[in-house]
Protein backbone atom coordinates (compact mmCIF):
# COMPACT_ATOMS: atom_id res chain seq x y z
CA UNK A 1 0.00 0.00 0.00
CA UNK A 2 1.49 3.79 -0.91
CA UNK A 3 1.50 5.99 1.70
CA UNK A 4 -0.86 8.67 -0.11
CA UNK A 5 -3.38 5.46 0.03
CA UNK A 6 -2.42 4.92 3.73
CA UNK A 7 -3.51 8.50 4.54
CA UNK A 8 -6.62 7.88 2.45
CA UNK A 9 -7.61 5.01 4.68
CA UNK A 10 -6.90 7.10 7.52
CA UNK A 11 -8.73 9.99 6.48
CA UNK A 12 -11.50 7.34 5.68
CA UNK A 13 -11.57 6.21 9.24
CA UNK A 14 -10.79 9.52 11.20
CA UNK A 15 -13.84 10.88 9.62
CA UNK A 16 -16.08 8.10 10.25
CA UNK A 17 -16.86 7.35 6.64
CA UNK A 18 -17.48 3.78 6.49
CA UNK A 19 -18.93 1.19 4.14
CA UNK A 20 -22.10 -1.07 4.70
CA UNK A 21 -22.11 -3.32 1.52
CA UNK A 22 -22.09 -1.06 -1.23
CA UNK A 23 -23.21 2.20 0.69
CA UNK A 24 -22.24 4.20 3.22
CA UNK A 25 -22.23 3.27 7.25
CA UNK A 26 -23.59 6.49 7.74
CA UNK A 27 -23.93 10.46 6.43
CA UNK A 28 -23.00 12.34 9.66
CA UNK A 29 -19.34 13.43 7.97
CA UNK A 30 -21.39 15.01 5.11
CA UNK A 31 -22.97 17.81 7.43
CA UNK A 32 -19.39 19.19 7.92
CA UNK A 33 -18.36 21.05 5.00
CA UNK A 34 -14.62 21.35 5.60
CA UNK A 35 -14.92 17.05 5.43
CA UNK A 36 -16.81 17.41 2.59
CA UNK A 37 -14.82 19.68 0.74
CA UNK A 38 -11.69 17.59 1.62
CA UNK A 39 -13.45 14.58 0.46
CA UNK A 40 -14.87 16.21 -2.99
CA UNK A 41 -10.91 17.19 -3.57
CA UNK A 42 -9.63 14.12 -2.79
CA UNK A 43 -11.87 12.41 -4.73
CA UNK A 44 -11.08 14.31 -7.97
CA UNK A 45 -7.47 14.88 -7.23
CA UNK A 46 -7.18 11.21 -7.82
CA UNK A 47 -9.89 10.88 -10.59
CA UNK A 48 -7.21 13.08 -12.31
CA UNK A 49 -4.33 11.01 -11.06
CA UNK A 50 -5.96 8.15 -12.83
CA UNK A 51 -6.29 9.28 -15.69
CA UNK A 52 -2.80 9.15 -16.59
CA UNK A 53 -1.62 5.96 -17.59
CA UNK A 54 1.28 5.49 -15.82
CA UNK A 55 0.47 6.23 -12.49
CA UNK A 56 -2.79 3.54 -13.01
CA UNK A 57 1.02 1.29 -13.81
CA UNK A 58 2.36 2.25 -11.29
CA UNK A 59 -0.46 2.15 -8.25
CA UNK A 60 -1.98 -1.20 -9.61
CA UNK A 61 -0.41 -3.90 -7.50
CA UNK A 62 -0.90 -1.93 -4.43
CA UNK A 63 -3.57 0.53 -3.95
CA UNK A 64 -5.62 0.47 -1.19
CA UNK A 65 -8.60 -0.40 -3.99
CA UNK A 66 -11.08 -0.76 -0.84
CA UNK A 67 -10.33 2.68 0.05
CA UNK A 68 -10.59 4.15 -3.08
CA UNK A 69 -14.14 2.90 -3.95
CA UNK A 70 -15.38 4.24 -0.68
CA UNK A 71 -13.69 7.93 -1.39
CA UNK A 72 -15.70 7.27 -4.50
CA UNK A 73 -19.05 6.51 -3.02
CA UNK A 74 -18.33 9.34 -0.63
CA UNK A 75 -18.47 11.39 -3.11
CA UNK A 76 -21.51 10.63 -5.19
CA UNK A 77 -22.74 11.41 -2.34
CA UNK A 78 -22.34 15.07 -2.93
CA UNK A 79 -22.16 15.44 -6.55
CA UNK A 80 -24.89 16.35 -8.07
CA UNK A 81 -26.98 13.06 -9.48
CA UNK A 82 -26.14 13.83 -13.42
CA UNK A 83 -22.33 14.33 -12.16
CA UNK A 84 -21.82 10.76 -10.80
CA UNK A 85 -19.60 10.06 -14.07
CA UNK A 86 -16.77 11.93 -12.52
CA UNK A 87 -16.15 9.20 -10.24
CA UNK A 88 -16.48 6.70 -12.85
CA UNK A 89 -12.11 6.43 -13.01
CA UNK A 90 -11.88 5.89 -9.35
CA UNK A 91 -14.46 3.16 -9.90
CA UNK A 92 -12.98 1.58 -12.88
CA UNK A 93 -9.46 1.49 -11.06
CA UNK A 94 -10.46 0.52 -7.62
CA UNK A 95 -11.80 -3.16 -10.00
CA UNK A 96 -8.58 -3.54 -11.66
CA UNK A 97 -6.86 -3.49 -8.71
CA UNK A 98 -8.70 -5.76 -7.12
CA UNK A 99 -8.54 -8.19 -9.78
CA UNK A 100 -5.14 -7.47 -10.28
CA UNK A 101 -4.51 -8.24 -6.56
CA UNK A 102 -6.76 -10.82 -6.59
CA UNK A 103 -4.95 -13.10 -9.11
CA UNK A 104 -1.49 -12.82 -6.83
CA UNK A 105 -3.12 -13.99 -3.27
CA UNK A 106 -5.39 -16.34 -5.75
CA UNK A 107 -8.37 -15.55 -4.09
CA UNK A 108 -11.30 -12.64 -5.08
CA UNK A 109 -14.00 -11.55 -3.09
CA UNK A 110 -17.28 -11.49 -5.09
CA UNK A 111 -19.10 -9.10 -3.69
CA UNK A 112 -16.37 -6.68 -4.23
CA UNK A 113 -16.42 -7.17 -7.93
CA UNK A 114 -20.06 -7.07 -8.49
CA UNK A 115 -20.07 -3.88 -6.24
CA UNK A 116 -17.94 -2.37 -8.57
CA UNK A 117 -19.88 -3.50 -11.70
CA UNK A 118 -23.19 -1.91 -10.26
CA UNK A 119 -21.36 1.51 -9.39
CA UNK A 120 -19.40 1.03 -13.43
CA UNK A 121 -22.96 0.74 -14.91
CA UNK A 122 -23.95 4.03 -12.73
CA UNK A 123 -21.09 6.14 -13.98
CA UNK A 124 -21.19 4.73 -17.53
CA UNK A 125 -24.60 5.08 -18.17
CA UNK A 126 -24.46 8.73 -16.44
CA UNK A 127 -21.59 9.14 -18.61
CA UNK A 128 -22.90 8.92 -21.73
CA UNK A 129 -26.29 10.48 -20.99
CA UNK A 130 -24.14 13.96 -20.25
CA UNK A 131 -22.69 13.84 -23.70
CA UNK A 132 -26.20 13.61 -25.15
CA UNK A 133 -27.30 16.62 -22.81
CA UNK A 134 -24.40 18.72 -23.98
CA UNK A 135 -24.77 17.57 -27.54
CA UNK A 136 -28.06 19.60 -26.43
CA UNK A 137 -26.80 22.70 -25.61
CA UNK A 138 -25.15 24.15 -28.46
CA UNK A 139 -26.02 27.45 -29.82
CA UNK A 140 -27.52 27.71 -32.18
CA UNK A 141 -29.06 24.49 -31.60
CA UNK A 142 -28.02 21.47 -33.69
CA UNK A 143 -30.51 18.80 -34.25
CA UNK A 144 -28.60 16.44 -36.29
CA UNK A 145 -25.90 16.57 -33.39
CA UNK A 146 -27.97 15.57 -30.87
CA UNK A 147 -29.83 12.86 -33.01
CA UNK A 148 -26.45 11.51 -34.12
CA UNK A 149 -24.99 11.73 -30.30
CA UNK A 150 -28.50 10.02 -28.95
CA UNK A 151 -28.12 6.98 -31.55
CA UNK A 152 -24.43 6.02 -29.86
CA UNK A 153 -26.40 6.85 -26.42
CA UNK A 154 -29.28 4.80 -26.92
CA UNK A 155 -26.67 1.75 -28.20
CA UNK A 156 -24.33 2.36 -24.90
CA UNK A 157 -27.26 2.41 -23.04
CA UNK A 158 -29.00 -0.92 -24.22
CA UNK A 159 -25.37 -3.06 -24.09
CA UNK A 160 -24.93 -1.93 -20.23
CA UNK A 161 -28.60 -3.01 -19.72
CA UNK A 162 -27.73 -6.21 -21.40
CA UNK A 163 -24.47 -6.66 -19.47
CA UNK A 164 -26.10 -5.68 -16.42
CA UNK A 165 -28.78 -8.49 -17.04
CA UNK A 166 -25.89 -11.29 -17.28
CA UNK A 167 -23.99 -9.62 -14.30
CA UNK A 168 -28.26 -10.15 -12.76
CA UNK A 169 -28.42 -14.03 -14.15
CA UNK A 170 -25.00 -14.86 -12.58
CA UNK A 171 -26.14 -14.01 -9.19
CA UNK A 172 -29.69 -15.06 -9.47
CA UNK A 173 -29.10 -18.26 -11.29
CA UNK A 174 -25.81 -19.35 -10.14
CA UNK A 175 -25.06 -17.11 -6.88
CA UNK A 176 -26.03 -20.01 -4.42
CA UNK A 177 -23.07 -21.97 -6.05
CA UNK A 178 -20.74 -19.10 -5.01
CA UNK A 179 -18.75 -18.49 -2.46
CA UNK A 180 -20.43 -14.97 -0.72
CA UNK A 181 -19.70 -14.66 2.70
CA UNK A 182 -23.14 -14.68 3.61
CA UNK A 183 -26.68 -15.53 1.74
CA UNK A 184 -27.61 -11.91 2.69
CA UNK A 185 -25.16 -10.37 1.26
CA UNK A 186 -25.72 -12.10 -2.35
CA UNK A 187 -29.32 -11.26 -1.72
CA UNK A 188 -28.72 -7.68 -1.32
CA UNK A 189 -26.52 -7.50 -4.25
CA UNK A 190 -29.48 -9.33 -6.67
CA UNK A 191 -31.88 -6.79 -5.08
CA UNK A 192 -29.70 -3.68 -5.77
CA UNK A 193 -29.27 -5.05 -9.39
CA UNK A 194 -32.78 -5.34 -9.82
CA UNK A 195 -32.95 -1.89 -8.92
CA UNK A 196 -30.73 -0.31 -10.73
CA UNK A 197 -31.82 -2.81 -14.24
CA UNK A 198 -35.38 -1.34 -13.53
CA UNK A 199 -34.43 2.35 -13.32
CA UNK A 200 -32.42 2.23 -15.84
CA UNK A 201 -34.96 1.31 -18.17
CA UNK A 202 -37.05 3.95 -16.68
CA UNK A 203 -34.33 6.52 -17.69
CA UNK A 204 -33.80 5.28 -21.37
CA UNK A 205 -37.52 5.35 -22.06
CA UNK A 206 -38.05 8.85 -20.44
CA UNK A 207 -35.11 9.79 -22.95
CA UNK A 208 -36.08 8.49 -25.79
CA UNK A 209 -39.22 10.53 -25.16
CA UNK A 210 -37.22 13.54 -25.00
CA UNK A 211 -35.23 13.11 -27.90
CA UNK A 212 -38.11 11.32 -30.33
CA UNK A 213 -39.27 14.64 -32.22
CA UNK A 214 -35.71 15.38 -33.12
CA UNK A 215 -35.27 11.66 -34.61
CA UNK A 216 -35.18 10.73 -38.57
CA UNK A 217 -37.65 7.85 -39.50
CA UNK A 218 -34.32 5.81 -39.85
CA UNK A 219 -33.37 6.48 -36.21
CA UNK A 220 -36.54 6.17 -35.28
CA UNK A 221 -36.94 2.42 -36.56
CA UNK A 222 -33.62 1.58 -35.21
CA UNK A 223 -34.11 2.59 -31.87
CA UNK A 224 -37.43 0.95 -31.43
CA UNK A 225 -35.95 -2.17 -32.61
CA UNK A 226 -33.43 -2.05 -30.08
CA UNK A 227 -36.14 -0.65 -27.81
CA UNK A 228 -38.86 -3.72 -28.05
CA UNK A 229 -35.12 -6.40 -28.19
CA UNK A 230 -33.97 -5.59 -24.94
CA UNK A 231 -36.53 -4.16 -23.12
CA UNK A 232 -38.47 -7.19 -23.36
CA UNK A 233 -35.52 -9.20 -22.38
CA UNK A 234 -34.85 -7.81 -19.76
CA UNK A 235 -38.33 -7.49 -18.35
CA UNK A 236 -38.30 -11.23 -19.24
CA UNK A 237 -34.85 -12.00 -17.25
CA UNK A 238 -36.23 -10.03 -14.61
CA UNK A 239 -39.93 -11.48 -13.92
CA UNK A 240 -39.38 -14.39 -12.00
CA UNK A 241 -37.50 -12.72 -9.14
CA UNK A 242 -39.41 -9.18 -9.65
CA UNK A 243 -42.88 -10.99 -9.17
CA UNK A 244 -42.47 -13.09 -6.12
CA UNK A 245 -39.60 -11.09 -3.91
CA UNK A 246 -41.42 -8.23 -2.35
CA UNK A 247 -43.79 -5.51 -2.62
CA UNK A 248 -41.24 -2.91 -3.74
CA UNK A 249 -40.15 -5.02 -6.50
CA UNK A 250 -43.52 -6.24 -7.92
CA UNK A 251 -44.79 -2.32 -8.11
CA UNK A 252 -41.36 -1.59 -9.89
CA UNK A 253 -42.07 -4.38 -12.36
CA UNK A 254 -45.93 -3.44 -12.86
CA UNK A 255 -44.52 0.24 -13.28
CA UNK A 256 -42.10 -0.49 -15.95
CA UNK A 257 -44.62 -3.12 -17.56
CA UNK A 258 -47.30 -0.18 -17.75
CA UNK A 259 -44.68 2.46 -18.84
CA UNK A 260 -43.28 0.36 -21.42
CA UNK A 261 -47.28 -0.44 -22.41
CA UNK A 262 -47.52 3.29 -22.67
CA UNK A 263 -44.62 3.99 -24.46
CA UNK A 264 -45.24 1.28 -27.31
CA UNK A 265 -48.62 2.16 -27.77
CA UNK A 266 -47.66 5.73 -28.20
CA UNK A 267 -45.49 6.47 -30.62
CA UNK A 268 -45.11 2.87 -32.51
CA UNK A 269 -46.73 -0.36 -33.32
CA UNK A 270 -48.32 -1.17 -29.71
CA UNK A 271 -51.77 0.89 -30.65
CA UNK A 272 -53.52 -3.07 -30.82
CA UNK A 273 -53.19 -2.56 -27.05
CA UNK A 274 -56.22 -1.21 -25.62
CA UNK A 275 -56.86 2.20 -23.63
CA UNK A 276 -58.28 0.06 -20.96
CA UNK A 277 -55.46 -2.46 -20.84
CA UNK A 278 -52.68 0.15 -19.95
CA UNK A 279 -55.45 1.86 -17.64
CA UNK A 280 -55.83 -1.45 -15.93
CA UNK A 281 -52.16 -2.14 -16.02
CA UNK A 282 -51.11 1.23 -13.99
CA UNK A 283 -53.64 0.96 -11.51
CA UNK A 284 -52.20 -2.34 -10.52
CA UNK A 285 -48.93 -0.35 -10.54
CA UNK A 286 -50.35 2.40 -8.17
CA UNK A 287 -52.03 -0.31 -5.68
CA UNK A 288 -54.22 2.72 -4.35
CA UNK A 289 -56.11 0.35 -1.92
CA UNK A 290 -53.02 -1.35 -0.24
CA UNK A 291 -51.76 -0.19 3.21
CA UNK A 292 -48.17 0.04 1.84
CA UNK A 293 -44.91 0.81 3.76
CA UNK A 294 -43.84 4.91 3.23
CA UNK A 295 -40.93 3.71 1.51
CA UNK A 296 -43.51 1.07 -1.12
CA UNK A 297 -45.95 4.39 -1.17
CA UNK A 298 -42.84 6.38 -2.69
CA UNK A 299 -42.34 3.53 -5.37
CA UNK A 300 -46.09 4.31 -7.00
CA UNK A 301 -45.30 7.63 -7.10
CA UNK A 302 -43.96 7.21 -10.96
CA UNK A 303 -46.62 5.30 -11.23
CA UNK A 304 -49.27 7.76 -10.11
CA UNK A 305 -47.41 10.32 -12.69
CA UNK A 306 -47.93 7.87 -15.44
CA UNK A 307 -51.40 7.18 -14.86
CA UNK A 308 -52.55 10.65 -14.12
CA UNK A 309 -51.18 12.19 -17.18
CA UNK A 310 -52.23 9.34 -19.33
CA UNK A 311 -55.32 9.99 -18.42
CA UNK A 312 -55.14 13.27 -19.23
CA UNK A 313 -54.09 12.42 -23.00
CA UNK A 314 -56.73 10.30 -23.59
CA UNK A 315 -60.38 11.83 -23.46
CA UNK A 316 -61.66 8.65 -23.07
CA UNK A 317 -60.59 8.32 -19.74
CA UNK A 318 -62.10 11.68 -18.48
CA UNK A 319 -64.28 10.19 -15.82
CA UNK A 320 -61.36 8.46 -14.13
CA UNK A 321 -59.01 11.98 -14.19
CA UNK A 322 -60.52 12.64 -10.78
CA UNK A 323 -59.68 9.61 -8.87
CA UNK A 324 -56.53 9.63 -10.25
CA UNK A 325 -55.98 13.34 -9.03
CA UNK A 326 -57.49 11.74 -5.63
CA UNK A 327 -54.82 9.34 -5.47
CA UNK A 328 -52.21 10.89 -6.53
CA UNK A 329 -52.31 13.15 -3.63
CA UNK A 330 -53.07 10.64 -1.17
CA UNK A 331 -49.79 9.03 -2.48
CA UNK A 332 -47.68 11.87 -2.29
CA UNK A 333 -48.95 12.57 1.59
CA UNK A 334 -48.22 8.60 2.47
CA UNK A 335 -44.99 8.38 0.73
CA UNK A 336 -42.02 8.69 2.53
CA UNK A 337 -40.17 12.05 1.73
CA UNK A 338 -36.85 10.13 0.33
CA UNK A 339 -34.92 10.97 -3.28
CA UNK A 340 -36.97 12.30 -5.89
CA UNK A 341 -39.79 12.95 -3.76
CA UNK A 342 -39.72 16.51 -4.13
CA UNK A 343 -39.80 15.85 -8.25
CA UNK A 344 -42.90 13.46 -7.93
CA UNK A 345 -44.84 16.01 -5.45
CA UNK A 346 -43.57 19.11 -8.41
CA UNK A 347 -44.15 17.36 -11.47
CA UNK A 348 -48.20 15.40 -10.43
CA UNK A 349 -49.18 18.82 -8.96
CA UNK A 350 -48.20 20.43 -12.75
CA UNK A 351 -50.72 17.64 -14.07
CA UNK A 352 -52.83 18.57 -11.70
CA UNK A 353 -52.77 22.36 -12.85
CA UNK A 354 -52.87 21.39 -16.32
CA UNK A 355 -49.10 23.29 -16.74
CA UNK A 356 -46.87 21.77 -18.91
CA UNK A 357 -43.96 19.71 -18.31
CA UNK A 358 -40.44 19.69 -19.76
CA UNK A 359 -39.23 16.26 -21.35
CA UNK A 360 -35.59 17.20 -20.55
CA UNK A 361 -36.27 18.01 -16.87
CA UNK A 362 -38.34 15.08 -16.48
CA UNK A 363 -35.32 13.01 -17.88
CA UNK A 364 -32.81 14.52 -15.89
CA UNK A 365 -34.69 14.30 -12.26
CA UNK A 366 -36.04 10.95 -13.00
CA UNK A 367 -33.85 8.96 -15.42
CA UNK A 368 -31.33 7.90 -12.48
CA UNK A 369 -33.12 7.63 -9.31
CA UNK A 370 -36.03 5.40 -8.60
CA UNK B 1 -3.42 -4.42 -18.57
CA UNK B 2 -5.18 -6.20 -15.79
CA UNK B 3 -7.49 -8.74 -17.44
CA UNK B 4 -11.46 -7.99 -16.56
CA UNK B 5 -13.84 -10.04 -17.31
CA UNK B 6 -17.03 -8.71 -19.08
CA UNK B 7 -20.55 -10.33 -17.28
CA UNK B 8 -20.73 -12.56 -20.57
CA UNK B 9 -16.93 -13.74 -19.71
CA UNK B 10 -18.38 -15.28 -16.21
CA UNK B 11 -21.77 -16.28 -17.25
CA UNK B 12 -20.08 -18.57 -19.72
CA UNK B 13 -17.74 -19.70 -17.32
CA UNK B 14 -19.94 -20.37 -14.33
CA UNK B 15 -22.24 -22.55 -17.46
CA UNK B 16 -19.31 -24.40 -18.80
CA UNK B 17 -18.28 -25.55 -15.07
CA UNK B 18 -22.02 -25.85 -14.08
CA UNK B 19 -22.54 -29.91 -13.04
CA UNK B 20 -18.87 -30.91 -14.63
CA UNK B 21 -16.22 -32.11 -12.54
CA UNK B 22 -13.49 -31.52 -15.07
CA UNK B 23 -12.76 -28.99 -17.93
CA UNK B 24 -9.84 -29.14 -20.42
CA UNK B 25 -9.43 -25.71 -22.13
CA UNK B 26 -7.14 -26.85 -25.28
CA UNK B 27 -6.34 -22.72 -25.78
CA UNK B 28 -4.97 -22.49 -22.45
CA UNK B 29 -3.01 -25.73 -22.07
CA UNK B 30 -4.81 -26.72 -19.28
CA UNK B 31 -7.55 -28.78 -17.57
CA UNK B 32 -9.37 -28.19 -14.38
CA UNK B 33 -10.62 -30.55 -11.46
CA UNK B 34 -13.47 -29.00 -9.37
CA UNK B 35 -14.44 -29.75 -5.81
CA UNK B 36 -17.63 -27.60 -6.53
CA UNK B 37 -18.74 -27.82 -2.62
CA UNK B 38 -15.76 -26.66 -1.25
CA UNK B 39 -15.41 -23.69 -4.23
CA UNK B 40 -11.69 -25.22 -4.98
CA UNK B 41 -9.97 -26.20 -8.22
CA UNK B 42 -7.07 -27.96 -9.18
CA UNK B 43 -5.44 -27.58 -12.13
CA UNK B 44 -2.65 -29.58 -14.73
CA UNK B 45 -0.89 -27.46 -17.39
CA UNK B 46 1.45 -27.04 -19.76
CA UNK B 47 4.69 -25.96 -17.90
CA UNK B 48 5.79 -24.31 -21.02
CA UNK B 49 3.10 -22.28 -22.54
CA UNK B 50 2.94 -20.33 -25.16
CA UNK B 51 1.99 -16.53 -24.98
CA UNK B 52 -1.76 -17.82 -26.40
CA UNK B 53 -1.80 -20.14 -23.93
CA UNK B 54 -0.74 -17.62 -21.15
CA UNK B 55 -3.21 -15.27 -21.75
CA UNK B 56 -6.09 -18.09 -22.00
CA UNK B 57 -5.07 -19.78 -18.93
CA UNK B 58 -4.98 -16.20 -17.03
CA UNK B 59 -8.59 -15.06 -18.55
CA UNK B 60 -10.07 -18.51 -17.37
CA UNK B 61 -8.02 -18.53 -14.00
CA UNK B 62 -9.20 -15.00 -13.50
CA UNK B 63 -12.51 -15.69 -14.22
CA UNK B 64 -12.75 -18.64 -11.85
CA UNK B 65 -11.07 -16.36 -9.06
CA UNK B 66 -14.39 -14.08 -9.44
CA UNK B 67 -16.92 -16.73 -9.63
CA UNK B 68 -15.73 -17.31 -6.01
CA UNK B 69 -13.40 -20.77 -6.61
CA UNK B 70 -9.84 -20.75 -5.77
CA UNK B 71 -6.99 -22.65 -6.50
CA UNK B 72 -5.91 -25.69 -4.20
CA UNK B 73 -3.24 -27.38 -6.57
CA UNK B 74 -1.68 -26.56 -9.81
CA UNK B 75 0.50 -29.02 -11.42
CA UNK B 76 2.96 -28.02 -14.02
CA UNK B 77 3.05 -30.52 -16.66
CA UNK B 78 6.57 -30.59 -17.80
CA UNK B 79 7.44 -31.95 -21.92
CA UNK B 80 4.06 -31.46 -23.45
CA UNK B 81 2.90 -29.04 -25.47
CA UNK B 82 -0.98 -28.86 -25.75
CA UNK B 83 -3.68 -30.10 -23.67
CA UNK B 84 -3.93 -33.16 -26.31
CA UNK B 85 -0.57 -34.55 -25.13
CA UNK B 86 -1.03 -33.33 -21.86
CA UNK B 87 -4.15 -35.65 -21.88
CA UNK B 88 -2.14 -38.66 -23.41
CA UNK B 89 1.10 -38.42 -21.65
CA UNK B 90 -0.46 -37.62 -17.57
CA UNK B 91 -3.92 -39.24 -17.99
CA UNK B 92 -3.33 -41.90 -20.47
CA UNK B 93 -5.86 -40.75 -22.93
CA UNK B 94 -5.67 -42.79 -26.53
CA UNK B 95 -6.30 -40.98 -29.98
CA UNK B 96 -9.93 -41.90 -30.19
CA UNK B 97 -10.39 -40.86 -26.44
CA UNK B 98 -9.31 -37.47 -26.84
CA UNK B 99 -11.08 -37.16 -29.86
CA UNK B 100 -14.08 -37.73 -28.13
CA UNK B 101 -13.49 -35.79 -25.13
CA UNK B 102 -13.18 -32.59 -27.60
CA UNK B 103 -16.22 -33.35 -29.47
CA UNK B 104 -17.64 -33.91 -26.29
CA UNK B 105 -16.72 -30.73 -24.93
CA UNK B 106 -18.09 -28.66 -28.10
CA UNK B 107 -21.34 -30.47 -27.80
CA UNK B 108 -21.29 -29.31 -24.14
CA UNK B 109 -20.07 -25.78 -24.67
CA UNK B 110 -22.98 -23.18 -23.72
CA UNK B 111 -24.62 -21.21 -26.04
CA UNK B 112 -22.84 -17.58 -26.60
CA UNK B 113 -23.03 -15.75 -29.57
CA UNK B 114 -19.62 -14.85 -30.04
CA UNK B 115 -18.62 -18.14 -30.58
CA UNK B 116 -21.27 -18.49 -33.85
CA UNK B 117 -18.65 -17.95 -36.34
Amino acid sequence: MSSADGDLAEFLRGHNIESDGNGLANFDWAQDETIGNEVYRRALALSMNILNEEYRNDNEASADYKSIKLLGIACLQLLPKLEAHLMDPLFRFAHSAFVNQSMHVGVADVEFDHQCRGLLLKTELCQSYNALRNSMNETPPMPQLVAGVFMIHVNTCFERISDSITAFKILYEHGEKMNFQSSESKDELIFQRALQISQSIRGIVLQIEMVLPLLQPDQIKETIELAQKNITSALESLHPYMVGNSSLTFILQQTSFAQVGIFFRKFFDGSNLGINSVQEQLNRACLDGEALEPQDKYATLFAQFLRLRFCQEHPELKQDEANAIHQSQKALEEAMKMRSYNSYDDFLNRLINNEPINSIQLSDELSFSI
Amino acid sequence: MTYIPTAQDLYWTVQSIHQKNSWGIPSAGSIYFFDHSNHRFKVYTVAEKSEKQMNFFTGTYTNLLLLGYTESNRILCPGVKSTKELLMNFFQFSDDEVERAYVKGIEMRPEDPRFDE
